[in-house]
C-alpha cells in the first residue's frame, strides 16, 4: 500500500507527546503559539513544512481577528474591506462553469463520543460545541440538500452504536440531538466500529447518489477489535465502495485519519478554533462537485479520485459517471379542507398530495407513490439545487475611469441605494485591494448594470439570480 | 393547522407588533391591463344571489391605482413606522417606483392643508412614478423596440430586487449560527422589537401560465455555451422558473412572506398562475385569486392589510387554494405533471432523452423506451376545488361545468376511501 507518501506531519513525535500530555490546557489556538515557540528554541528542523514554526495544518487558516489591523487613520474600515475582498477572490475561484454535483446524498455522521469530549479547550466543553455546530449543520444540510439523507453514529465505550438511522427528516435528528442525556460521552472510540456500521449501513444504496461519511473525531487513539479484519481492511472495503469520507479532528492529526480520507476521496481537517472548526463543517454541506471536461480534472470526479486512489476502481473513470433518467411526478398538494384516507397509510388524514398519475392521496412528498410506484417530489425540492446550473455570473470591479466614462447609473440596480459620489473618490488611494472596487460599483459581467457591494455578496451567496439579467 | 391553531388559542395577543415594511410589486404590463379593462361577462353564481349581482367588473389601471393607494395609505397609517416600497414590473423589465431617490426628494409643491403629508407624499410620488415608468415605456415601444411587448411582466427581476432591498434593510443576522444559541435559525424570525417586518405582495395582472416567466439571460447564455443543445424557442419559461424559485428560497431564508393578489378572474383565465401561488405557499405567504366581481379595496384591506405577525390571530387569512407542484421542463419550458430528471444534475425534461443537455451525463439507451412506456397515457389529475362551496344550497343548479367537475372528483375520491378506488381503473 502507497500509503505514506503524502504524510507530512509537521512536527516531529515528541512534539506530539507533548501535546497530548498538556493536552488540557485552555484554548485550542493557544497550541499554535506554543509550538511555535518551542520550534524556535529547539531550532528543529521542521521537516517539509514551508512555513516554519507551525504545524502543517495550521499553515492555511488564519483567525480573522489576527488579520484585522488598524489603519494609519486608526480607522478598521480597511481592514474590513480586505475581509470582504478576500471572500469575493475566493468566490471568484469558483468555476463559473455548471457542474456536475453529486445532489442525491446519503450521509453517515460518525460523531466520536469519548471521553475525550469532555476536554474544556472549546468551551464549555468540545461536546456542547459539536452539539451546537450539529443541529444548525443538519439545518443547513438539508436545505441545501433536500433529497438527501443523514444518519448519525456515535462512537463510544469502544463500541458503535446507531443514533439515528438513515432518514429524511432534519426534525427527527434535531429532537435526538437535543437530548444530551442520550449522549453522555464515555469511554474510547472505536474508528473501526464506526466505518463497519457506516458501511453497511449504506451498503443496499445505489452507487448513483454519493455515499458520504464525516467524521467528527476528538479523541487521538482508536481502540479497535483485535482479529483478522483491521482498520485498513475496513479502509479497503470503503474504497471499493466508493463511500467518500472527510475526518473532522478536534484534536491534532492522526495519520489513520488522514490516511483514510485521502484514499477515500475525501478532507481532513485539523480544527484550530471555534470558527475554524464551522468552516471545516460548513465546506461539507455543498454537494459534492465534479466538473464536467474529463480531459482536466481540476477537481477529480468522486469515482474516477476513487479509482486513482484506491486500486478497487474496477470499472474505468469516465465510465462509472452514467447517470440515469428518473420519472417523477409532480404532485398537487390538497388544501387542509376535510379528512380522506390516505394511501400510503390508510389513516384519517387532512391535507395531503395527489400522485399525477393515479390519483391515490400521499400524506408526505418526496415518497414513492404507494399505488403506482411514481416517485413523487414537489418540484421546490429539485428546485434548490438549480443554482448549481445557472451560476450567477461574476460581478466585476468598475474602477473610476469606467464609472465617469459608462453610462453607468447613479444607484445601485438591486437596492436601489445611490452610490458614493465620484468626485469624493480619490483615485489614486491605495484601496488596490484586490476585489474591492474604489468606486463602490460592481459591474455584472453580463447585464452590464451596476451594483453595490452588500448586493453583490447577496446576489452571489444567497440570492442566485441576478437582477439585471432576470429582465 | 390544528397545532398552529392549538397554540394560537393559548398565546394571547401581542402587545406590540414591530413596524412592518410593505414591498408592493404592481404589474403593469399593458397587455394584461387591457385585458382586464375588458372582462368577459361572469358566468351566473346561482349559490349566492348577492354574489350574482355583482356582474364582471371591468379594471383600468387607473382605478387599480386608486384603490392601491387607499390601501397602502392605510397600511402607513396603522402602525407608526410603517413604510411603502414600489415596484413597476412591465414587460421586461422592473423599476423602482416609491420611494424616490434621496437626492429627488422635494417636498410637493403645495402642501394641501387637509391632507396627512405622507399620505400626499406617497400618492404623488407613485402618480409620479408610474407616469415616468409609463412615458419611458411609450418611448421604448416608439422606437421600434415592439418585441419587448410579448415578453411578460419582469417579475422575478422585480423580486430580486425587493429582496436585494430587504437586505439592506434588514441585513441577515448572520447565517453563522450563534454557537450560544444553537436554536436560532430555527426561532421564527423578526424578534426583537426595532426589527422591521418586512412582506412582498405581488400583484400580478398577466392572465395564466404566461406569468413569472421573464428570461433570464444567464440560462440562455448558458445554452449558447452548449452549442449541440436544441435551440430553444421560448426560453423565458426555464429561466424565469429558476429565478422565481431562487427568489422564494431566498425569501423563505430572509422569513419574508411573498403574498400573491392575482386580478385576472377566471372568465379571463381558469388556470392560476402556478408558479406564483407555489411562491405564496412556500413562503407562507397568501395567495388570493379575483372572482372579477368587484370590491377590490375591501379584499385588499380583509387579507393583506394585517402584517404577518397578526394574520393568523386575531385575523384570519382566506382558505388557500390547492397548489400545483408542477415544474417546468429545461427543455420545451411545458409544465409538467410528470417529467423525467436527470439522476446526476436534477435537470427536468419532458420526453426521454439520451444524452442530459446540462451536465451532459449520457443514459443507457436500452431504459428509454420503458421510460417512454411509463409516461405514456397519463391523464392529467384535475385540481380539486380548495375552498367547499357554501353549504346552504337551495337549488341544483348546472353549474360553471369544468370547476364543479374538478370539485366532485377530488371530494368524491376523498369520500369513498381515498385515492384507493381510483387509481385501480387506472392500472
Amino acid at each position: 500500500m502507497p500509503v505514506d507518501l503524502n504524510y507530512a506531519p509537521g512536527g516531529s513525535d515528541d512534539e506530539e507527546d507533548d501535546d497530548i500530555l498538556d493536552d488540557d490546557r485552555p484554548g485550542p489556538s493557544s497550541r499554535g503559539g506554543r509550538g511555535a515557540a518551542r520550534n524556535g528554541t529547539a531550532s528543529k528542523p521542521n521537516g517539509k513544512g514551508k512555513d516554519p514554526g507551525r504545524q502543517a495544518w495550521e499553515a492555511e487558516y488564519k483567525a480573522s481577528w489576527d488579520v484585522v489591523q488598524e489603519d494609519e487613520s486608526g480607522s478598521l474600515e480597511s481592514a474590513v474591506e480586505s475581509l470582504l475582498a478576500r471572500g469575493r477572490r475566493k468566490r471568484a475561484l469558483m468555476s463559473e462553469t455548471p457542474l456536475r454535483r453529486s445532489i442525491i446524498r446519503h450521509l453517515f455522521l460518525i460523531l466520536d463520543l469519548s471521553e475525550s469530549m469532555n476536554d474544556k479547550d472549546y468551551r464549555p466543553t468540545r461536546f456542547e460545541v459539536i452539539l451546537g455546530y450539529l443541529r444548525s449543520y443538519v439545518v443547513e444540510w438539508f436545505d441545501q440538500n433536500p433529497l438527501g439523507q443523514i444518519g448519525i453514529i456515535i462512537l463510544r465505550d469502544r463500541l458503535s452504536e446507531v443514533l439515528v438511522p438513515m432518514g429524511g427528516n432534519p426534525q427527527e435528528i434535531l429532537s435526538v440531538l437535543s437530548d444530551k442525556r442520550r449522549l453522555e460521552p464515555s469511554g474510547e472510540p472505536s474508528l473501526q466500529n464506526g466505518l463497519v456500521m457506516a458501511k453497511g449501513g449504506m451498503s443496499h444504496l445505489p452507487s448513483t447518489s454519493s455515499l458520504e461519511v464525516l467524521i467528527i473525531f476528538s479523541a487521538i487513539s482508536t481502540a479497535d477489535p483485535d482479529g483478522s479484519v483491521t482498520i485498513h481492511t475496513v479502509l479497503n472495503d470503503l474504497v471499493n465502495s466508493h463511500i467518500r469520507t472527510n475526518i473532522v479532528a478536534l484534536a491534532g492529526e492522526i495519520k489513520i485519519c488522514r490516511q483514510i480520507s485521502e484514499r477515500t476521496g475525501g478532507k481532513f481537517g485539523v480544527a484550530l478554533e471555534q470558527d475554524h472548526l464551522k468552516d471545516l463543517l460548513w465546506e461539507t454541506i455543498p454537494p459534492p462537485a465534479t466538473t464536467v471536461s474529463a480531459a482536466a480534472p481540476t477537481t477529480m470526479s468522486v469515482r474516477s479520485a476513487l479509482a486513482a486512489g484506491g486500486k478497487g476502481g474496477a470499472m474505468g473513470g469516465a465510465k462509472a459517471l452514467a447517470g440515469d433518467l428518473m420519472v417523477m411526478g409532480f404532485p398537487i398538494r390538497l388544501p387542509l379542507g376535510g379528512e380522506t384516507l390516505c394511501a400510503c397509510h390508510g389513516l384519517l388524514k387532512k391535507g395531503g398530495y395527489l400522485c399525477p398519475r393515479c390519483g391515490s392521496k400521499l400524506c408526505d412528498v418526496p415518497t414513492d407513490c404507494e399505488v403506482c410506484g411514481l416517485m413523487v417530489v414537489s418540484s421546490p425540492h429539485l428546485a434548490r439545487s438549480f443554482w448549481f446550473l445557472f451560476p450567477v455570473a461574476n460581478y466585476d470591479v468598475l474602477m473610476v475611469e469606467d464609472a465617469m466614462s459608462a453610462d453607468g447609473s447613479e444607484t445601485c440596480f438591486g437596492c436601489d441605494i445611490e452610490f458614493p459620489d465620484l468626485s469624493t473618490v480619490d483615485a489614486g488611494v491605495a484601496q488596490v485591494e484586490d476585489g474591492v472596487s474604489p468606486t463602490g460599483r460592481y459591474r455584472c459581467a453580463k447585464c452590464k448594470n451596476d451594483f453595490c457591494a452588500d448586493c453583490d455578496l447577496y446576489i452571489h451567496d444567497t440570492l442566485h439570480t441576478c437582477p439585471g439579467c432576470a429582465q | 393547522m390544528t397545532t398552529t391553531q392549538a397554540a394560537a388559542a393559548e398565546t394571547v395577543y401581542p402587545t406590540t407588533t414591530p413596524p412592518s415594511v410593505l414591498l408592493v410589486i404592481l404589474d403593469i404590463h399593458p397587455l394584461s391591463w387591457s385585458l382586464l379593462a375588458a372582462p368577459p361577462p361572469a358566468p351566473p353564481f346561482p349559490q349566492n344571489h348577492a354574489i350574482d349581482l355583482a356582474g364582471a367588473s371591468p379594471m383600468t389601471l387607473p382605478d387599480f391605482v386608486t384603490i392601491l393607494m387607499v390601501f397602502l395609505n392605510a397600511h402607513l397609517a396603522s402602525r407608526w413606522g410603517n413604510e411603502v416600497v414600489v415596484y413597476g414590473a412591465s414587460a421586461g423589465r422592473a423599476k423602482l417606483l416609491y420611494p424616490p431617490p434621496p437626492s429627488a426628494v422635494a417636498g410637493p409643491s403645495k402642501p394641501r392643508p387637509n391632507a396627512y403629508r405622507p399620505f400626499q407624499l406617497l400618492d404623488l410620488r407613485i402618480e409620479e412614478g408610474l407616469r415616468e415608468m409609463i412615458s419611458e415605456e411609450e418611448a421604448r415601444l416608439r422606437n421600434g423596440d415592439l418585441s419587448r411587448l410579448n415578453e411578460p411582466s419582469a417579475m422575478v427581476s422585480a423580486l430580486t430586487k425587493a429582496l436585494c432591498f430587504n437586505n439592506r434593510i434588514v441585513p441577515a443576522s448572520g447565517t453563522s449560527a450563534d454557537i450560544t444559541n444553537p436554536n436560532e435559525p430555527l426561532a421564527p424570525g423578526g424578534s426583537g422589537p426595532d426589527r422591521p417586518e418586512t412582506r412582498i405582495l405581488v400583484i400580478n395582472a398577466t392572465p395564466g401560465a404566461n406569468v413569472s416567466t421573464s428570461s433570464n439571460e444567464t440560462a440562455e447564455g448558458e445554452l449558447e455555451g452548449n452549442k449541440d443543445i436544441q435551440p430553444t424557442k421560448g426560453n423565458q419559461m426555464r429561466g424565469g422558473y429558476v429565478g422565481l424559485m431562487n427568489c422564494v428560497f431566498a425569501a423563505q431564508k430572509a422569513k419574508v412572506p411573498i403574498d400573491v393578489l392575482s386580478l385576472p378572474p377566471p372568465t379571463i383565465d381558469a388556470s392560476p398562475p402556478i408558479f406564483l401561488q407555489q411562491a405564496a405557499h412556500l413562503t407562507e405567504g397568501v395567495y388570493w385569486q379575483w372572482n372579477g366581481r368587484g370590491g377590490l379595496l375591501q379584499y385588499l384591506h380583509a387579507v393583506y392589510l394585517p402584517p404577518a405577525s397578526l394574520r393568523r390571530r386575531p385575523f384570519a387569512v382566506p382558505p388557500q387554494d390547492a397548489v400545483g407542484f408542477r415544474a417546468a421542463c429545461f427543455c420545451h419550458h411545458k409544465t409538467l405533471d410528470i417529467g423525467f430528471v436527470c439522476s446526476v444534475c436534477l435537470s427536468i425534461f419532458c420526453e426521454p432523452r439520451p444524452v442530459c443537455l446540462m451536465c451532459k451525463t449520457r443514459f443507457p439507451i436500452k431504459s428509454l423506451p420503458t421510460l417512454k412506456t411509463l409516461a405514456a397515457n397519463i391523464q392529467p389529475i384535475s385540481i380539486p376545488d380548495t375552498v367547499l362551496p357554501p353549504p346552504m344550497v337551495p337549488r341544483t343548479v348546472p353549474q360553471n361545468p369544468p370547476k364543479n367537475d374538478a370539485g366532485k372528483k377530488g371530494k368524491g375520491a376523498g369520500k369513498s376511501g381515498g385515492g384507493r378506488g381510483e387509481p385501480i381503473e387506472v392500472e
